[in-house]
């Protein structure tokens, strides 16, 4: 083994694990080493769990020892953003609001993963509650971006995006409500997936939109993103929206690449709906002349303006959000972020009527994107419009923030996954594109996200040490 | 100081905010209201209302499952 273990994928450690050429605990001490080294500027953490998670590496260390590997997860460090609970650790949502509030359970998502024998390091940043953008008035400071700490790592997971990026952890969890995994992973260079809406139990992570909430994985490599989606997923007979599916191996179709595949390429939300920064357009065009030149076949879809699904998805989400928050909003609204009183505040005056107009348009909505995959077999699109923009940039990152393709398959449901297409010039910031596929067709998905990234340079690009 | 003059908007707003339960909202951060009222009111012409009136939302209600 040469390269450090904390810069090894989760695959990557997983095998050396299995192999006895790699313990959890020298796995962890490296993670906790790089942690202290950098997390003073990236503020990835809101708590860190060391002496629990040294506890968790030791046992594994030991049962691999006796009898192998639970399975891939085995002896690996996962952070959890701080709206899912573990128990016995505050959930704080990364608000004073919820400063006081213990998890009694872990949330069903990481219950499976502890069974597979996964350990946490700690709990990560978030935008406060899951929503509004990075704030400075908050009890915790915001996470920063690896690749350049001036800018804002995407959220609302980001404390999952930093802390994955900078190699403090191979993999994190995250939510994502209105795109809030594929932000960061786009603005960090990293595969993040909104898995098919159900897919992962939401039970013990602290609602942002029922209807819209979903939890998915963070990691470097779609290989990594695939085996951890294979622990989190499944039934959950207690989350009221879960869609009662067995776990896949999504691993299985990885090696087949991209050859004889339809992608429908939505061009119309990156050029005439929301028109993209110049190389974002560009990073897209090339990376679709990559997956033709793959083998994939490409056209241009049509769906709905962009505008429209979000709109829907601002509607919804912020008439389930005030339900959440209203009495906190009523009686407390001093409390929360200046930015995320704002954001949460309009939710207030959507009328009954707006609210189901919004889930009734999203039925067709839904019915729009199910008619684009009678032609093909993949959607592409644009994740973020912009690079990354300074985070103490506070009109910038107003500005730039809603300017996104990813709420669509929030409202739709569809599974979506965000992998590095590029670099800006003037920043040397990731750049990021959208691969979706219909419901439950995660492995497809992973098989085209794997075979781009192995097609592309950008998966060797990491941030440099700072 | 002179006091602000009291816009019709104004009045709206403060109504809203009252009839939403947010009055101390209203006295702290009364901008933020107004400006949520603003928000709510531009999502309404966001997107297009169904002309179908049997266009069922999403997710339909489903009763519980049957007993055994």
């Amino acid at each position: 083994m040469s390269a450090a273990p904390c810069m090894l994928p989760l695959a990557e450690a997983a095998a050396l694990i299995a192999a006895r050429r790699l313990s959890p605990v020298e796995l962890l001490s490296d993670c906790l080493a790089r942690i202290a080294a950098l997390e003073p500027r990236l503020n990835a953490f809101i708590r860190l769990l060391e002496q629990e998670a040294m506890a968790e590496a030791r046992a594994a260390e030991a049962e691999i020892a006796r009898g192998g590997p639970r399975s891939a997860l085995h002896g690996i460090p996962v952070g959890l953003k701080d709206i899912i609970d573990l128990a016995g650790h505050p959930s704080t949502c990364h608000s004073r609001l919820r400063l006081d509030h213990v998890a009694e359970a872990d949330a069903a998502v990481v219950a499976r993963l502890r069974e597979a024998g996964a350990v946490f390091p700690g709990k990560l940043a978030t935008h406060e509650f899951a929503i509004g953008g990075p704030c400075f008035d908050l009890p915790f400071p915001p996470a920063r971006n690896p690749w350049n700490p001036a800018h804002h790592p995407g959220g609302s997971s980001s404390g999952s995006g930093a802390a994955v990026a900078a190699r403090m952890l191979p993999a994190a969890l995250g939510t994502d409500t209105g795109g809030s995994v594929r932000h960061p992973a786009t603005h960090c260079g990293l595969v993040g997936l909104k898995p098919t809406y159900g897919l992962v139990s939401r039970r013990g992570v602290f609602p942002l939109a029922f209807t819209l909430d979903h939890v998915g994985p963070m990691t470097r490599t779609v290989r990594d993103n695939a085996l951890l989606l294979g622990v989190m997923a499944g039934p959950d007979a207690e989350d009221p929206g879960s869609a009662m599916r067995e776990a896949e191996d999504y691993t299985r179709d990885l090696h087949r690449g991209v050859k004889g595949l339809r992608i429908g390429f939505i061009r119309h939300f990156h050029e005439a709906d929301m028109p993209a920064s110049p190389e974002v357009a560009a990073a897209l065009e090339a990376a679709a002349r990559l997956l033709a030149a793959e083998g994939a076949t490409i056209r241009d879809v049509t769906l709905p303006p962009l505008g429209e699904f979000a709109a829907v998805n601002r509607a919804i989400l912020g008439a389930e959000a005030a339900a959440v928050h209203e009495t906190w909003l009523r009686e407390r609204p001093g409390d929360y972020a200046h930015l995320t009183r704002r954001r949460l505040l309009p939710g207030m005056f959507v009328s009954g009527a707006d609210y189901v107009q919004a889930q009734r348009r999203r039925t067709q909505l839904v019915a729009a994107v199910e008619a684009a995959f009678a032609e093909v077999d993949l959607l592409l699109s644009a994740s973020s419009m912009d690079p990354a923009c300074r985070i103490d940039d506070a009109a910038e990152v107003d500005r730039t923030y809603s300017r996104q393709a990813r709420t669509p398959f929030n409202v739709t449901g569809h599974p979506a996954i965000s992998v590095m297409c590029g670099i800006s010039r003037a920043e040397g910031l990731p750049l990021g594109l959208q691969l979706v596929a219909p419901a439950f067709a995660e492995a497809l998905l992973y098989r085209a996200a794997a075979g781009y990234e192995r097609a592309a340079p950008w998966r060797e690009m990491a941030p440099a040490p700072f | 100081m002179a006091a602000q003059p009291v816009t019709p908007q104004d009045e709206q707003a403060a109504v809203l905010a009252r009839a939403a339960g947010l009055d101390r909202a209203w006295a702290g951060h009364r901008a933020d209201v107004e400006e949520a009222v603003a928000v709510a009111a531009r999502l309404r012409t966001g997107f297009a209302r169904p002309a179908d009136p049997a266009v069922e939302p999403t997710p339909a209600h489903r009763a519980p499952a049957a007993r055994p």
